[in-house]
């Protein structure tokens, strides 16, 4: 097996174990205190490691490279340096990222990433504007419009709702306490199912390499078996052990989660990736939630915290330049190294 | 168990079974002014023996008080922070008034004094509306925990029963200040008025904060 490929398969695990630290579906569950952080940390680890396991042979995506304009590069020549590139930049903001309590979106890092590759184009023999198919760039920012309007109006429908039909039939601390803890049931399968579901699909950036590096033949399938599941565990592991600040920051800043609340963020949350699966909108998990949260603030009349809100909303900004900007560094530096 | 007999009860042990102490604490309290009040040496066991139920509720309500606490933050977290806070500021408050029970059972048990007959009446009503205020108290706290909207009309009745309290209070005041006694009874005799009326003061002040506590649950989100 070549040098490049090995390299290609140790970044993609630990591009898993980054997509694995910025999963914060457990988040709302560890706000509302029904599931202390080490044990949804546990929960999310295995929740994750068995959706990314069984769920994202479907989902398995070619990490963004059909961004790029093969008519321009030499796709057959590069592909490998670009994808270890894309790789090592992606995975290094994602656990950056995670590791500060910011929620950024996987696939917009990826793009951001691709994107850097476009200014390096001159070392691949092309140039910026020819490299960059455009056209899939503006799936980013459709998702940067879709993601807030989508998790927002979902989370004031639900969050309406909730409030008629059943906090305000609640008459009493006794009543109230015992629809916390129907609702926290509900809420633990809820967000148990969402985070099988998200991690399953998150994993098909990751686990896609794998896929394309059997395809292409550089492994075999015994090889590509092991490494499905390595890289399953790499985003159980990544969750479980850098996860846990960014399930407190989302889950325990921004604003006070009672598990009827949670179930108004998760459901609000499932009903948005449901429509955009089924409709193939360009949306981001972690946005929507974020937006979903902003909603059920505003019907609750609750003020968010500012600055966890300042703090995500620049880690969102910053996300797009800085894998771009990490990227192009690593291609250059790659390609200059090589002599290619 | 009935269906009537669990609407009774309050889901926490600890809280119900403070207000049942206290309750009963209230009565004991109403019971022992009638004592002391009719006073007859033959009753004295009665006074004593009500005067330790008193200081027995006490110590029972600061036990239940710290299970109460215990369990609260050791329960799994379905309860948002300011709801925890809620019910420890429950519980803090009936602790306290419970104290305030005890200090006028202690008076009586260091202060052993034949009232004279012209305001043993004023006293017996007195008492009597400590005891109203307290239920009423009680019952506003059981019906936060069930129905908020009862708990706000309940707390009106301690409004009620409090303003009743202070005219009866004033009425006794009127009444001692026209007797010709020692300085040192008059002065024990308005100091038991004065602990009298921080049970009813701190009871009121309890109520307005139930009061808010069960309009910001009613209109909470």
């Amino acid at each position: 097996m070549e040098p490049l490929i090995i390299i290609t398969l140790v970044f993609t695990i630990a591009f898993a174990f980054g997509i694995g630290s910025n999963d914060e579906t457990m988040a709302t569950t560890v706000g509302t205190g029904g599931l202390r952080l080490k044990y949804a940390v546990i929960l999310a680890a295995i929740l994750a490691t068995v959706g990314a396991l069984f769920l994202s042979a479907g989902v398995a995506k070619s990490i963004g490279t059909g961004l790029l304009n093969s008519d321009s590069i030499d796709l057959i020549k590069y592909q490998g340096w670009i994808m270890l590139s894309v790789l090592i930049a992606v995975s290094a903001w994602l656990i950056l990222a995670s590791k500060i309590g910011a929620p950024v979106s996987g696939t917009h890092s990826v793009v951001g990433a691709i994107f850097g590759v476009g200014f390096c184009s001159p070392l691949l023999g092309s140039d910026f504007l020819s490299a960059i198919k455009w056209s899939g760039l503006t799936k980013v920012v459709l998702g940067w419009i879709l993601s807030p309007i989508l998790g927002l109006g979902c989370s004031l429908v639900i969050s309406l709702l909730v409030k008629y039909l059943v906090r305000r039939r609640i008459k009493g601390l006794d009543g109230m306490e015992n629809v916390e803890r129907i609702m926290l049931i509900a809420l633990v399968c809820l967000v148990s199912l969402n985070q099988v579901n998200r991690a399953g699909n998150d994993a098909g950036n990751a686990l896609g390499v794998f896929y394309a590096l059997f395809d292409t033949g550089e492994i075999n399938s015994p090889m590509l078996n092991t490494m499905l599941f390595i890289g399953s565990a790499s985003i159980g592991l990544g969750l479980f052990i850098v996860g846990r600040s960014l399930l407190k920051s989302v889950g325990k800043n921004i604003i006070e989660i009672r598990p009827s609340d949670a179930i108004c963020i998760e459901s609000s949350v499932l009903i948005v990736l449901i429509l955009s699966n089924t409709f193939g909108f360009p949306i981001s998990g972690s946005h929507v939630l974020i937006f979903a949260i902003i909603g059920l603030a505003l019907i609750k009349g609750e003020k968010v915290d500012k600055k966890s809100l300042k703090k995500i909303a620049l880690s969102w900004g910053i996300t797009f330049p800085v894998a771009a900007v990490f990227c192009a560094g690593i291609l250059s530096l790659l390609l200059v190294l090589t002599g290619l | 168990m009935g269906k009537k007999t669990k609407e009774k009860k309050l889901q926490n042990e600890e809280i119900n079974q403070i207000l049942d102490v206290m309750k009963n604490s209230a009565k004991d309290l109403r019971k022992l002014i009638d004592v002391v009040c009719n006073k007859n040496p033959a009753d004295d066991y009665k006074a004593d023996g009500l005067i330790e139920s008193v200081i027995t509720a006490e110590k029972k309500v600061d036990r239940l008080k710290e299970d109460f606490i215990e369990k609260l933050f050791k329960k799994k977290g379905f309860l948002p922070t300011f709801q925890k806070m809620d019910n420890l500021r429950i519980v803090e408050k009936l602790d306290k008034i419970e104290d305030n029970m005890e200090v006028v059972a202690r008076f009586f048990q260091i202060y052993d004094y034949n009232f004279p007959q012209e305001i043993k009446d004023s006293i017996n009503l007195l008492g009597g509306e400590v005891t109203d205020v307290i239920t009423a108290l009680t019952e506003t706290v059981f019906w936060l925990y069930k129905d908020f909207s009862k708990a706000l009309e309940m707390t009106v009745k301690v409004q009620d029963e409090r303003r009743e309290a202070r005219e009866k209070q004033w009425d006794l005041m009127e009444q001692l200040f026209t007797l010709d006694i020692r300085g040192k009874d008059m002065f024990m005799i308005n100091n038991m008025i004065r602990i009298l009326m921080k049970v009813v003061d701190a009871s009121e002040e309890f109520s307005d904060e139930l009061n808010t506590l069960a309009l910001k649950y009613l209109f909470l989100d």
